[in-house]
């Protein structure tokens, strides 16, 4: 077999082409927002998001019997209503914000699969919520992903400005006369869509590293936010790409092996940073050589 | 067609703007006292400021500076008194700069200087519109200002600190700003850089801009400004610098942490609450 019909025959199959259809437009948006929750150091959060729309995701699960597509909407739901908790818990509270995070986290997430584990066919059900399936994705809901990874996109781009200056500096947010909280809290409500939109895709379990993984090996490769958040969609989207293939020819799980691609670009970017920083330092140290 | 637009946005934009009032002074500050949980941070702070103006805001550490710098932007909301900006309370005022302290920002974010100078001209774009070559040309503008051209296009964390500290000041050029509060410009770099700064706050001043700085040296503060603001929780002092650097006023704000060392042609005081172990002279 040739590599044209190593790429060419999985296309055949209108799961692989959905697959990969969702995994690419998961990956961009994904990216892109995973860039502020880099520069923000907002990991935890977006873990810790990820794991809390679990029970929401159960309820719907159980209220539906089953079905896969109303899912989004319980997932969707639940992700803005924790990440706004969050946001508003770790201003006011005396506890440290990332203990606060933890708490909400942890408690959620088992009160998933707490739900979950009431259904008799609870192993395969609670494996595809924790690692995703994105060849089960129908045409429905890539619909539905599209619709979002779109306005997704496009809220980033509107406000990219504003999303700019107050993840750099909240005080001139502040003298520029933004509205620094609903701004903060749009940002969050992003990081929930977001989140919402890839639960097909990775699960909850790998969200994270859809998130951080490609934004943060773009980091390492350019100086420039935008520039930050294109090269980041090309790495996710491209991994997702890779990853499915390499899901459907090794007989993989679909989400590990996205997430793993994407790791191991992430440490060809680092390597990469290393070998540049190096360079640099042996340069400057030729020219201050005496001649 | 496409300018008709931005020429509307641009104008819905800046209504919200409040307008300066000729007469009043360029900043009041009346009454003011700050109360956080750890207790009173400024004390029924009063005083005026003339557009033009460059004022050296000195005391220890604790003593308030940074915290009414924010009361002053509007960026914290005093518990008691009132600030006003050419008439008007600072939060419809975009045309107060705060630089911040650069101990305080992420230094490896990824954007140029020339991002970071295009900051401080967000709102005069219009929603949604991204920058435009007209704010580019004021961006280039500005850091031609400070001398930072040439590193428009480096990442911020290769500057040095002076340059770190000129590309903040260029940022509130760009943001044209009439009054610049710079929160310890000095800490840290060295003779040249501080001379450097103090240049272009010579041309600030020729150009009407009113300054305010925070820093811990006396000597600097009286040889460079003919202005100086003493302050520990209250305002002590506040006029030309041999009225307020007095032995009283000084110990009044340093309280135990200043010494007084006799010299044969003056006297010399050393703090020794400060960062860098340096001393402060007076005469």
């Amino acid at each position: 077999m040739n590599i044209v019909d190593l790429i060419l025959t999985p296309l055949s199959y209108s799961f692989m082409v959905r697959g990969l259809t969702a995994a690419v437009l998961t990956g961009i948006v994904c990216a892109v927002i995973g860039v502020y929750v880099v520069v923000r150091g907002l990991a935890f959060f977006g873990d810790a998001l990820a794991h809390s729309i679990l029970p929401g995701v159960a309820v719907g699960y159980l209220i539906t019997d089953g079905a896969r597509e109303p899912l989004f909407w319980w997932g969707t739901g639940t992700a803005v209503v924790v990440s706004l908790v969050i946001g508003a818990v770790s201003k006011g509270a005396r506890i440290k914000q990332d203990t606060a995070i933890g708490i909400i986290f942890a408690g959620m997430f088992a009160l998933g699969i707490a739900i979950i584990s009431t259904v008799k066919s609870y192993t395969v059900d609670l494996t595809h919520f924790l690692f995703g399936d994105v060849l089960g994705v129908s045409g429905n809901q890539l619909i539905t992903i599209a619709i979002f990874s779109v306005l997704i996109v496009v809220l980033v781009i509107a406000f990219y400005k504003e999303f700019l200056v107050l993840t750099f500096d909240p005080t001139l947010a502040a003298t520029l006369r933004i509205p620094t909280r609903i701004f903060e809290y749009l940002q969050l409500v992003l990081i929930a869509l977001t989140v919402a939109v890839s639960f097909q895709a990775v699960g909850v379990g790998l969200m994270v590293a859809m998130l951080i993984t490609p934004a943060a090996a773009a980091f390492l490769l350019t100086k420039r936010l935008p520039i930050m958040m294109i090269l980041g969609a090309i790495i996710a989207s491209v991994s997702g790409v890779i990853g499915l293939y390499i899901s459907y020819y090794v007989n993989v799980a679909s989400g590990p092996a996205i997430v793993l691609v994407a790791t191991g670009f992430f440490v060809m970017a680092w390597g990469y940073s290393k070998i540049r920083t190096q360079r640099i330092i042996s340069d400057s140290k030729q020219e201050i050589r005496p001649a | 067609m496409k300018n008709l637009i931005k020429t509307l946005r641009k104008k819905s934009f800046s209504r919200r703007y409040a307008p300066h009032m000729k007469d009043a002074p360029l900043l009041s500050v009346q009454d003011i006292s700050v109360h956080y949980e750890t207790g009173l941070v400024l004390d029924r702070i009063n005083f005026d400021l003339r557009r033009g103006s460059a004022v050296a805001v000195v005391g220890p550490n604790g003593a308030g500076k940074t915290t009414l710098f924010k009361v002053i932007a509007g960026v914290l909301d005093p518990g008691e008194g009132v600030v006003q900006i050419s008439g008007h309370e600072p939060g419809g005022h975009t045309c107060i700069a705060y630089v911040p302290q650069r101990s305080t920002v992420d230094w490896t974010f990824p954007a140029t200087v020339a991002d970071v100078v295009m900051m401080g001209r967000i709102n005069k774009m219009g929603p949604f519109l991204w920058p435009q070559k007209d704010d580019w040309d004021v961006v280039y503008h500005s850091l031609d200002f400070v001398n930072l051209s040439a590193y428009a296009k480096r990442q911020i964390s290769e500057l040095s600190g002076g340059q770190q500290q000129r590309m903040f000041m260029a940022r509130a050029l760009a943001q044209e700003a009439e009054l610049m509060l710079l929160d310890e410009p000095f800490n840290g770099l060295d003779v040249p850089a501080q001379e450097k700064i103090l240049e272009i706050m010579a041309t600030l001043k020729q150009q009407n801009v009113t300054v305010m700085i925070s820093m811990h040296d006396l000597r600097l503060a009286a040889e460079q400004f003919d202005r100086v603001m003493l302050l520990n929780k209250k305002l002590l002092g506040f006029g030309v610098p041999e009225e307020v650097f007095t032995r009283d006023l000084l110990m009044k704000a340093y309280q135990g942490h200043l010494h007084f060392v006799e010299g044969e042609f003056d006297t010399l005081a050393v703090g020794d609450d400060c960062c860098e172990g340096d001393y402060h002279e007076y005469r």
